[in-house]
């Protein structure tokens, strides 16, 4: 006999919604915006895919200036995934030709702590469908001074012998960032799924620490000026099996067809250079000191090609030298004599200049200034 | 065989006329009709007259025009009634009465008997009461004396009832916490007044009856969402009476407790009782017969419970053979030829690490207590009586240190003083009654240092270091366990030269310094009741009642650490977290701050500020603030704290036909919590509220309760019953203490190398925390208020109740033995707890889940209407603040069950008690206890503070036990001559409990996060257990009886698992072998997750942001960390009188 309690309501706003596919409820990420009535620009955190009760006007809408340097994407789902298709855990030794491992799909907590037993127990102790770190290479597995014939456990990474993994890693892959043609580079150590959270914002963290989500750190920032999109591999699935989506409307409630995460999109910014040494039509500048100008984003080597001066008039200048110092910044110092005395030049950065991702600087750059005595 | 009746004298029929008394709180009553065996005809104007050893004066009632009668306020026991009829008498043996039940006694008389004889009636009355919808049971001394029960005093018989079983502080009822319930003594309210558990022990020797209500009371009881334990003691009569006794449990006739070993620590304990006895007697009788009686009894009572203290040292001897087997033990390093590869051995099959034993010590607990308890009984005429009761219970007990040096233990004494007076009289020809009653009821706790000399040291608890290092270090270990811990290199005395950390105590702390918190309480309750009982007729007979009582309730508590702080030092983490307590006067720079001339607030409390939203970026707030000294009477040191309650109530029992009752009653509470004095009339330096002298109202508690109840058999053999009530709770003074005392805890995490040069009894680069403690103007590297931002109460708050439902049939299928079957279907409807809705910055006391709209718009015209643009901001975030209450989830507890009883009264040698319970109780509030995390604070748990704490809460109950089969009984052997055996049994066999996965919360600590839906792991073993008793009892004379008895618990000796260890990850990583990589590690729950999920979970650090790096676990993770005692056996004597 059973007995159920009558009418019971067990809704809870901390409910995740695990029916149907898993959705795409937010995508939080960093923009670069104008700061209001001024040339100045600053960045903030937004959804950038859609939105929260608890958020203001200006914290929720399509980002067409993605940050390109510092950014990373927190991915916000609506019910969990299978975390096995997301992140490994890390081994003693390279086990396939690296140090980490996929886990089973099934595997708990505890068959985690059996394959990190000490090295002497682990044949007994992690064998079996769930067993994890289980040396792949032809050749065996070392570890430490012990070798370890292929097929046998080589032993979950966990100095601390808690029994669970010290580390996990995103899989290669598993979850991806395109702008336009470009597979970003993802961080896979900084990256990660942490299945814990849902749609209440915890007391520390705010909407940063939203949940369940993936976290995408970009390894070397975005290329510029593209559309992007986020991208999940087929492996990524929830617990019913079935691949992830994002509902056109970027309302949670609306259907969408698995695998489909075409909204899930926004372009980066257009690469931009700031004149720190002078505003524009300056004048009374140094003959001698150099011209510095910064990027919003890791330019290419070879970006001092794109560097002109003109002056006076459209006489080139061509005694100066250019280098790029911490990947963004080009400093343009004159050499010999310096610039002439109380002359204007024309400093120009062309369209030739690439990003580290080969994407060009969308509108050259021309700046004034005008030498002093 | 007949004997010539007794002349009844008129006088005496004038006497005793119409006593129609409603049962009272002690009482109870007998009621039936007469009638005509022949003609089934009515009788009218029959005398029934109930006489009983425990009746100082007979009782007696005439038949009205319908045959029916009733005789009330009877003493629990067994009683002749007998009745009068013409010159016919019938007398009718072994009626038992129980408390505040109606025994139906239906008599048929046959008028064409021959007058003058007396007939005995050996028909015994029906057990169930056809005019109540009460859930429980009535345990009688019968009960207590011959069922193995599993303590000495009242609460050890309560798990007798249906729906009822143990929760670590006290009998839960129905699926509620044992907080929950009331405690009545002699009709004193005794529950404690902090928290809600048993106040009065009362010893079971002075004890004549015990009525156990589980459900469905009426509107005299109130302020219980759990269950109401009434204790009758015994009184004098005018016979003498009484009894000497001894009981002992000695602890060589106990087994060995089995152990519990803590995994990846060096230290096991194992308690195990090393003796128990009481002894005394109990004597009642007449001073004036007919007039005045008295009872008194004495009993001490002494203990000692030996903890076998079990030091353990790793191995590193043993490697896997190819059978998979593990090798014999041989420490030689593998290059010559044994096994020590520098990692601990560990058992495959269990986990464990395999470790040596290094010595045992044992540490023991002592308790002594006195029970005392006198009584005067008076009757100034029959209808006026009395009574006056004094019950005393001093007790002394020591505890030293277990998990480090026996002097971090403590010494405690108590006295718990119970005084009451109580008054019945009786009016219109007995038809009214009035009773009164004043009681006074007492707590007092002290607590002292362990080791007088340390009185005046902070606690300190050494978290994921070495034993190695501690034991010689505090020289608190015996010399065995601090050479088995040495760590030394190859060639010396270490067995294990590769091990770098021999003794680890990884997962168990260890304690040293002082006392730690100071009790210093004293609570008091001053209660009166009033009740007035009318009976009359109008369309059947109704008992109507009326009452009123208040209480006053008082608490004077300490608040204080000995040394001024409590220090939490992260050994294996490089933290030390001294927490105080203060005292604040307002932000820096404030105007209480510039005023300011109290000297005593010359130090800093910072706090971050989170009303940013959370983002971490709101960096911190500064107080002006008064660290509170470890010394009893400074300034903070003492709260005082006040609660007023006072109800209301009618009922009226309708008889409509004598086997038809409709029972309706409506009982009204108020409920008055004031602040502690030196808070009223000031204004809250954080809230900025003006606080007035009562912190919380709870009024218009309005709770009605009907049932109907019908007796096919017209006799009293059977009711089929339905009840509906509604039950409000009320608040234990724990919150005055917390919440409207000013309570605010510091909490500074330091860098160890702020507190000075290391101490290398720590650890070799580790330094003590006292340092820090002694350094007042230190700032922490995190600095946090806990209750810091003072407490709201959401305008409008509403009282905590449970709605219940019962239904269900009782029949007596043959003499003597009746079955029940019972629906009921219990749900909290509303709950009172604090929650935090601008990131634990500030805390409200509301309902979570609910605030009302009417509240808002009082509260916005209010915001409209003020002038001063600070105060419309004030009120504005408070506004905010109040919304954000309704996002919280509504707590939710439903318990369901079947109940199936089997009563076999004690008749023919024979006593059998039994109930199978089919339940479930599931929801996301447990009730006052949290189970889960051991905080009990009723009221204002950490449960619903956070929104992040609420996910996953939701699922079987802590105290959900699906199946609960209990069996009690005894027979008695009649030997003649040679005496009496009696063998008593009792029987239990339940479901475990859920069990879940913990992890612990940045601000909050350990084990307040679900990381997954509530009972996700399983569930613990079906349990079971069987004890016995023995009674040899042998007549000395005519009123003297010796009794020798022999108790066997647990008789095979089944220590199933009582609990088992909850915490997945322990709030601080286990650190690396010889490092101090051990960080803090916190986690949000998964919402609605799996096992296999655990695995992805990522940390939360120790200011509350999410990393990249996967949480730890706890090797001892679902472990069994208690269980239930083992197989023991006590034995006893008692010479009856």
């Amino acid at each position: 006999m059973t007995i159920v309690a009558g009418c019971t309501d067990y809704d809870s706003a901390t409910n995740l919604h695990p029916d149907g596919p898993p959705k795409v409820q937010q995508v939080r990420m960093k923009e670069t915006y104008q700061i209001d009535g001024t040339a100045d620009t600053s960045s903030r955190r937004v959804f950038g895919f859609g939105t929260h009760p608890n958020a203001i006007e200006v914290e929720q809408h399509p980002v067409t200036s993605a940050t390109l340097v510092g950014n990373s994407f927190r991915i916000i789902m609506d019910e969990l995934l299978v975390g096995n298709h997301l992140e490994e855990i890390a081994c003693r030794s390279n086990v396939d030709g690296d140090a980490y491992s996929k886990v089973p799909v099934g595997a708990t907590p505890d068959d985690i702590a059996r394959c990190a037993t000490a090295q002497d127990v682990l044949p007994s102790t992690c064998k079996g469908a769930m067993a994890v770190c289980m040396c792949e290479n032809d050749a065996g597995c070392s570890v430490g001074t012990t070798m370890i014939e292929k097929g046998l456990p080589v032993g979950v990474d966990d100095k601390n012998q808690d029994g669970a993994a010290d580390d996990t890693r995103l899989i290669a892959g598993a979850v991806s960032v395109k702008c336009g043609p470009i597979d970003v580079p993802i961080d896979l150590n900084m990256s990660y799924w942490n299945p814990s959270g849902n749609q209440q914002p915890p007391a520390m963290g705010g909407f940063e620490a939203l949940g369940p989500a993936i976290v995408l750190v970009p390894q070397n920032g975005l290329p510029n000026n593209l559309d992007c999109q986020i991208a999940f591999a087929e492996t990524v699935v929830d617990k019913q099996n079935i691949r992830v989506c994002a509902p056109a409307s970027g309302d949670p409630e609306d259907d969408c067809t698995p695998g489909d995460t075409a909204q899930v999109k926004f372009k980066s910014e257009p690469m931009k250079f700031q004149s720190v040494s002078f505003a524009e039509g300056a004048t009374g500048i140094s003959r001698t000191d150099p011209v510095v100008f910064v990027a919003n984003t890791n330019i290419d080597p070879m970006a001092t090609s794109g560097v002109t001066i003109t002056g006076p008039g459209t006489t080139p200048f061509t005694a100066f030298t250019a280098t790029i110092t911490m990947n963004k910044i080009i400093t343009i110092a004159p050499t010999g004599a310096g610039f002439d005395p109380n002359t204007m030049y024309t400093v120009t950065l062309a369209t030739s200049i690439k990003d580290t991702f080969g994407q060009p600087l969308p509108t050259a750059m021309v700046v004034h200034f005008t030498t002093g005595a | 065989m007949s004997t010539k009746h007794l002349f009844l004298s008129t006088a005496l029929l004038g006497a005793f006329a119409g006593s129609a008394y409603a049962q009272s709180n002690t009482t109870g009553a007998v009621q039936g009709a007469v009638t005509d065996s022949k003609t089934g005809e009515k009788l009218p104007g029959v005398t029934v007259i109930a006489t009983s050893p425990s009746l100082a004066q007979a009782q007696t009632a005439i038949t009205d025009e319908n045959g029916l009668y009733k005789i009330t306020d009877l003493p629990p026991g067994d009683y002749l009634i007998t009745f009068y009829y013409a010159d016919i008498t019938l007398e009718r043996g072994g009626v038992n009465v129980g408390v505040n039940r109606t025994t139906p006694v239906f008599q048929k008389l046959n008028q064409a008997q021959a007058g003058g004889e007396v007939v005995k009636i050996t028909d015994t009355a029906p057990t169930i009461d056809p005019t109540s919808t009460t859930q429980g049971i009535t345990i009688d001394k019968n009960y207590i004396k011959n069922i193995p029960v599993p303590g000495r005093t009242f609460e050890s018989t309560l798990g007798a009832a249906a729906g009822s079983q143990g929760d670590g502080l006290g009998v839960s009822f129905s699926g509620s916490s044992s907080l929950e319930n009331q405690y009545y003594v002699d009709g004193v309210n005794t529950t404690g007044l902090t928290y809600g558990t048993v106040g009065s022990p009362v010893i079971n020797d002075f004890i004549e009856e015990i009525e156990v209500i589980t459900g469905g009371y009426n509107a005299e009881f109130g302020r219980a969402t759990g269950g109401v334990v009434n204790v009758v003691t015994k009184s004098g009569s005018n016979e003498f009476k009484g009894s000497v006794f001894a009981y002992f449990q000695p602890g060589v006739l106990t087994a060995a407790a089995e152990t519990t070993p803590n995994n990846a620590s060096s230290i096991d304990a194992n308690g195990n009782l090393a003796y128990y006895a009481d002894f005394g007697f109990e004597l009642g009788g007449p001073i004036i017969k007919d007039k005045l009686w008295f009872f008194v009894g004495f009993a001490p009572q002494v203990s000692k419970v030996d903890i076998t203290r079990t030091t353990k040292r790793q191995s590193d001897c043993r490697k896997l053979e190819a059978s998979g087997e593990l090798s014999t033990c041989n420490p030689a390093l593998q290059g010559a030829g044994g096994n020590a590869d520098g990692v601990p051995d560990v058992d495959p099959k269990t986990g464990f690490y395999i470790t040596d034993t290094l010595d045992e010590e044992i540490r023991s607990r002592k308790a002594r207590a006195f029970s005392l308890l006198s009584k005067i009984n008076f009757a100034a005429t029959p209808e006026n009586q009395g009574q006056l009761a004094l019950q005393l219970q001093p007790g002394q007990s020591e505890s030293p240190g277990i998990y480090g040096p026996a002097s971090s233990g403590f010494k405690a004494s108590g006295l718990t003083s119970d005084i009451s007076m109580k008054w019945t009289s009786k009016f219109n020809d007995n038809k009214t009654e009035v009773e009164a009653v004043v009681g006074w009821h007492r707590e007092r706790i002290t607590d002292d240092p362990y080791d007088p000399s340390l009185a005046t040291k902070p606690l300190q608890v050494l978290y994921d270091g070495s034993l190695g290092v501690w034991g010689p270090g505090f020289m608190a270990e015996t010399q065995k366990t601090i050479d088995g811990c040495r760590d030394l290199p190859p060639g010396m005395s270490d067995p294990y030269p590769l091990l770098t950390n021999n003794c680890p105590m990884d997962t168990v702390p260890y304690v040293i310094g002082g006392p730690g918190s100071i009790s210093n309480d004293t609570q008091q309750r001053r209660a009166a009741k009033l009740s007035v009982t009318q009976r009359l007729k109008a369309g059947g007979s109704h008992e109507i009642k009326a009452g009123v009582d208040v209480e006053d309730n008082i608490s004077d508590k300490t608040r204080l650490y000995s040394g001024g702080a409590f220090i939490q030092n992260y050994v294996g983490s490089d933290l030390i977290r001294v927490n105080r307590w203060v005292r604040l006067l307002g932000k820096k720079g404030s105007p209480a701050d510039l005023n300011n001339t109290d000297p005593h607030f010359d130090n800093r409390c910072s706090t971050a500020d989170t009303s940013g939203g959370g983002t971490g970026m709101g960096g911190n707030i500064e107080y002006v603030c008064d660290y509170t000294t470890g010394t009893l009477g400074d300034p903070g040191t003492r709260v005082t704290g006040n609660t007023f309650n006072w109800s209301i109530y009618l009922r009226d029992s309708w008889q409509i036909q004598p086997n038809l009752t409709l029972n309706a009653g409506v009982r009204y509470e108020e409920q008055r919590m004031r602040y502690a004095d030196f808070l009223q009339d000031r204004v809250d330096p954080l809230t900025q509220e003006r606080l007035g002298t009562n912190a919380m109202t709870m009024t218009g508690m309005l709770a009605p309760r009907v049932g109907l109840l019908y007796d096919w058999t017209k006799e009293g053999r059977s009711k089929i019953y339905a009840h509906w009530g509604r039950f409000y709770e009320s608040i234990p003074m724990n919150i005055n203490d917390r919440s409207f005392g000013g309570e605010v805890n510091f909490q500074q995490d330091f860098v160890p190398s702020q507190c000075g040069p290391a101490d290398t009894r720590i650890g070799v680069n580790s330094r003590n925390g006292e340092g820090c403690v002694d350094n007042p103007s230190l700032v922490g590297a995190d600095e946090r208020l806990i209750g810091a931002s003072g407490v709201l109460v959401a305008p409008g708050i509403k009282p905590q109740y449970m709605d219940e439902i019962i239904g269900g049939f009782e029949y007596e299928i043959l003499d003597d033995l009746k079955i029940g079957v019972a629906y009921k279907n219990r749900r909290m409807g509303r709950v009172i707890e604090d929650v935090s809705t601008d990131n634990a910055d500030t805390y409200i006391i509301a309902n979570p889940g609910e605030w009302s709209s009417d509240e808002e718009e009082k509260l916005m015209d209010r915001i409209d209407r003020t002038d001063d643009p600070m105060e419309k901001t004030r009120l504005t975030r408070q506004l905010n603040l109040y919304k954000g209450i309704r996002i919280f989830d509504k707590p939710q507890r439903n318990y369901n069950s079947l109940e199936f009883t089997l009563t076999r009264r004690f008749s023919k040698k024979l006593y059998v008690q039994g109930s199978y319970t089919y339940s479930k109780t599931d929801g996301n509030y447990p009730g006052l206890i949290s189970y889960d995390n051991g905080q009990v604070d009723p009221n204002i748990s950490s449960q619903y503070d956070l929104i992040e704490l609420l996910a996953n809460r939701v699922g079987p109950l802590p105290q959900d036990r699906p199946h609960y089969i209990k069996l009690d009984g005894y027979y008695t052997f009649d030997l003649k001559k040679a005496g009496q055996i009696t063998v008593g049994t009792r029987l239990r066999a339940l479901s475990g409990v859920p069990v879940n996965a913990l992890a612990g919360h940045y601000l909050y600590g350990s084990n307040e996060s679900f990381l997954l839906p509530r009972g996700q792991i399983g569930r613990t073993d079906f349990e079971h257990s069987l004890d016995l008793r023995l009674i040899y009892a042998r007549n000395l004379g005519k009123n003297m009886q010796l009794e020798f008895f022999v108790d066997l618990h647990n008789i095979y000796n089944r220590q199933g698992t009582a609990g088992v260890d909850d915490n997945f990850a322990p709030q601080y990583k286990l650190s690396a072998p010889n490092s101090t990589s051990g960080t803090e590690q916190n986690a949000n729950p998964v919402s609605g997750g799996t096992y296999q999920d655990l695995i992805w979970v990522k940390t939360i650090d120790g200011r509350g942001n999410e990393t990249a790096t996967p949480i730890g676990k706890n090797p001892n993770f679902r472990n069994t960390t208690g269980r239930y005692a083992p197989l023991n056996a006590n034995f006893g004597m008692r010479l009856n009188f």
